[in-house]
């Protein structure tokens, strides 16, 4: 094991005693890694602290109220020996005057006192890599000093009052309904049995215990019943999707948890999700194990670690892996690679209830669909067969990927919702088909868009063109790019321009040429550069692209290798030729400080960034009223969000029509995908 | 409501609702800035936890017009520097040997330092390349364990605990220089 991999192994808790044993042996033959692990350390609490959620933030506020709410101890002492002595006096009092002892002494009512509490209760007890909030110390530390009383009362065995749960984080719009009231929910709330926590859709809430480190988070939509705490946890799942983080229960009942069709119990630590849906309860086991109970049959199932089991209607009730499906020999054939995946992604075969929780880079099998949950869960599905890819979007059902009879075929078929198709050039009969219940696409290479809703499904082409058919009467158009058409009853089947005049050049990347320093290669959409220049000298690849129009070209690049550091500068960017002149939007990253984001030889300003990651450019070229200049204008940007304004702008003349398109680096391997030019029209900046 | 007059409710009648205001506003920072001068994890949220106390209890002595989050972090500072001499002398003997080397390496800074650490750290974290930054989330937001990063990422695990373990490295020299440049 390396130094940092020791090191980061002692940051998370994860090093072994072997581990333990090299990390301290390292330690001691190199001092200077002492203090690297130090700083280490405080670089790692406090990025946890900056990036993490907001839980362990309330946790500290939930304790400090916590204390500052509970009576002091001197007064809390003060009141304990005054009931007890009042107690004492008061059974003498009815010995003396019954003379017969006749049952054992009343307990003291302390459960009406609030929970003792000191301003330090977890020091250094606590594992350094958890934090169990303060409040359950203080709670423990309070229930111990009950239990203790009563037992030197030696009372009769009572029930403990229910030590309840709280509300630790509760997003916008989530309410508890209390007494026929509904009020809304907020941090550090006290949950009384029969509370119902509501959850609107996109919301969260979670509930702590307070007496162990038992955490429910809610996902909205989702409904929740609080039934009882302490050593009886009870909680009735209504409906929605839950994330569980059970403590042992020793010393008490198992955790239960109730829905429509099934009892959920689990007495060890256990890590697992719930869903209750109305037609079947699914729970997923991450860590330890639970214990399922079907409802109408009472059959129990033991679901382990990375298990799941179903129960409701027309479900097999039995355990399954949740790990990626793997196709095995002479089963179903792997036809497609999730290529990333974002939010809540499932992959099913026969049904929903069937499904497992999709990841980046598992494949898909010809029997397999995948769904999508939330409006911003998305899914990109590259095929194997080709560079062809399907972005699926958010609450999206694809039942199936490939033809049931011909599996090498394509054949996308979407139940509902919306995805992005960017299909390569087919070979001839073998078009690619997309259908939905009211219409088919025939595509034979392009770029467009497919939306089904209720009973209307929508096409609009970005790129190229498809045949799009009605099936209610076999009725085919074509739509072409820029145009848009809707299938359903009741509409005009047709194909319309875009609102806003959207059109896109066919681009032909397969017919583009690069020259050899760059060793350009074309795969499907994308363009990759198996190697990067070494010499300062720019390497280009252009594609025809004829327009005399205002265009605006955009593309992804993505950083592969950047050839060893010298004097000079690497980078990449956009392309657009014109007669004899190239206008080139790029970044070049110095090695002294001379980082610039530039309309080469023409206007630049300082712009830096990293040597790795995906960078998104766009080039807007708007021609003036004469035709001869234009005005430029360039931005660049990492992530999903997009700079409101232009980074850059430049005015300058152009030798004609735009000619060729393409990209261009320097001193590094880029690879360009996403890339369109599309043609503008009056449409606002 | 603003941030002073929450204290001026909280000075009038202990309001422990407007409190609960104050600590939302500020308690993310505390920990942060404690964190950047902890020798030991744990102490992080239980010097919060006693500055807060410390801070409702005493809230009279606070003069009205000066920074809040300073106070708190001089209750801090002092809290924790009397937490690390008595941590030092009841587990010197108990931790094990790393913990207690890394423990008697951190110097003791004051909350300003690492106030002023924090806000390069803050800056440094803007300028994380997209690829790396997704590493820091699944780590740190997400919670995911090594092995799922590493799944996510296309890596193996020893990639992801290298990376992470540069990157700190990155962020920790990028805040000193910051700090050297500001104060040079």
């Amino acid at each position: 094991m390396t130094d940092k991999e020791l090191i980061d192994r002692f940051l998370t808790g994860e090093l072994d005693e072997a581990g333990m044993a090299q990390l301290e042996a390292e330690l001691t033959a190199h001092p200077d890694l002492v203090r690297e692990v130090a700083d280490q350390q405080q670089i790692e609490n406090a990025l946890r602290i900056l990036l993490g959620d907001d839980t362990s933030d309330q946790q500290v506020a939930v304790s400090v109220l916590a204390v500052l709410r509970a009576p002091s101890l001197d007064s809390f002492k003060t009141d304990l020996m005054k009931k007890v002595q009042s107690e004492d006096l008061r059974q003498k009092r009815e010995e003396e005057a019954v003379r017969v002892r006749t049952g054992p002494v009343p307990i003291v009512q302390l459960t009406e006192e609030k929970p003792v509490t000191a301003t330090r209760s977890v020091a250094a007890v606590r594992a350094p890599r958890r934090r169990r909030p303060l409040l359950w110390g203080l709670s423990a530390a309070a229930a111990v000093a009950i239990a203790a009383v009563a037992l030197l009362r030696r009372g009769p065995e009572t029930e403990p009052k229910d030590p309840g749960a709280f509300v630790l984080a509760a997003g916008p719009g989530v309410r508890v309904e209390r007494n026929g009231s509904s009020v809304p929910a907020r941090m550090d709330m006290m949950l009384n049995a029969g509370d119902r926590l509501s959850v609107p859709e996109g919301g969260s809430a979670k509930v702590g215990f307070a007496d162990d480190t038992t955490r429910i988070d809610l996902k909205g939509p989702s409904e929740m019943v609080f039934l009882h705490g302490g050593k009886s946890k009870r909680v009735d799942l209504v409906r929605g999707e839950a994330e569980f983080a059970v403590a042992s229960q020793t010393g008490g009942q198992p955790l239960r948890v109730t829905t429509a069709h099934s009892e959920l119990e689990a007495s060890e630590e256990v890590a697992l999700r719930l869903q209750a849906a109305a037609d079947f309860t699914r729970l997923e086991v991450r860590k330890g194990a639970a214990t399922l109970i079907r409802r109408a049959d009472r059959k129990a199932l033991r679901v382990g670690a990375d298990e799941y089991a179903v129960a409701g209607k027309d479900v097999e009730f039995a355990n399954k892996p949740l790990g990626p499906s793997k196709a095995a020999p002479g089963g179903p054939a792997v036809v497609a690679l999730l290529q990333r995946v974002q939010g809540n992604v499932y992959l099913f075969t026969k049904s929903h209830a069937d499904r497992v929780p999709a990841k980046a880079g598992q494949p898909i099998r010809d029997d397999q669909g995948l769904l999508t949950e939330g409006a911003r869960s998305t899914a990109v599905v590259d095929y194997s067969s080709d560079t062809s890819r399907v972005e699926v979007g958010g609450d999206t059902t694809v039942l199936r990927f490939v033809a049931d009879k011909d599996r090498t075929r394509k054949h996308v078929l979407l139940e509902a919702g919306t995805l992005e198709a960017d299909v390569v050039k087919q070979a001839p009969g073998r078009s690619m088909l997309l259908t939905t219940a009211q219409a088919e696409v025939n595509v034979i290479g392009t770029r467009f868009a497919l939306s089904s809703e209720g009973d209307a499904t929508r096409v609009q082409v970005e790129e190229g063109a498809v045949q799009f058919t009605q099936r209610q009467d076999r009725w085919t158009i074509v739509v072409r790019s820029g145009f848009y058409a809707v299938a359903g009853p009741g509409r005009p089947f047709e194909a319309l321009p875009v609102p806003g005049g959207i059109r896109y050049l066919d681009i032909d990347l397969g017919s583009g040429a690069g020259d050899a320093e760059g060793d350009w290669k074309v795969d499907g959409r994308s363009v990759r550069q198996a190697r990067a220049s070494r010499e300062a000298a720019a390497s280009s690849f252009l594609v025809k692209a004829d327009s005399a129009d205002n265009v605006l070209l955009e593309a992804v690049a993505e950083v592969d290798h950047v050839a060893p550091v010298g004097a000079a500068g690497w980078g990449f960017g956009l392309v657009a030729a014109f007669g004899r002149e190239n206008l080139v939007l790029r970044t070049i990253q110095g090695t002294d400080g001379g980082s610039v984001f530039e309309f080469k030889d023409a206007a630049a300003i300082p712009f830096e960034h990293g040597r790795e990651g995906r960078y998104r450019l766009k080039l807007r070229i708007e021609r003036r009223g004469d035709g001869q200049a234009a005005i430029l204008r360039g931005k660049i940007w990492q992530g999903d969000r997009e700079p409101d304004g232009w980074m850059i702008e430049n005015e300058r003349p152009l030798d004609g029509p735009m000619i060729q398109v393409g990209f261009q680096t320097v001193r590094c391997a880029c690879t360009f995908t996403s890339f369109k030019v599309k043609v503008l029209g009056n449409e606002p900046r | 409501m603003d941030e002073q007059s929450l204290i001026q409710q909280v000075q009038e009648g202990k309001n422990l609702e407007a409190f609960g205001h104050l600590m939302d506003l500020h308690v993310r920072r505390l920990r942060a800035v404690i964190a950047l001068s902890a020798p030991v994890p744990h102490l992080i949220d239980e010097i919060a936890h006693e500055s807060f106390v410390f801070a409702f209890n005493r809230i009279h002595e606070f003069e009205r017009g000066t920074s809040f989050f300073a106070w708190l972090k001089s209750i801090a500072w002092n809290l924790l520097r009397a937490e690390v001499q008595r941590f030092s002398r009841e587990q010197v003997n108990q931790a094990k040997y790393a913990e207690r080397r890394v423990f008697e390496v951190t110097p003791q800074k004051p909350l300003e330092h690492s106030a002023r650490e924090l806000d390069g750290l803050e800056k440094c974290l803007e300028r994380v390349p997209q690829r790396l930054r997704q590493l820091l989330q699944m780590r740190y937001n997400l919670s995911f364990s090594t092995q799922e990063i590493a799944e996510r990422a296309g890596q193996s695990a020893a990639w992801v605990r290298t990376t992470l373990c540069r990157l700190r490295r990155q962020l920790r020299d990028c805040l000193q220089d910051r700090i050297a440049t500001e104060n040079p």
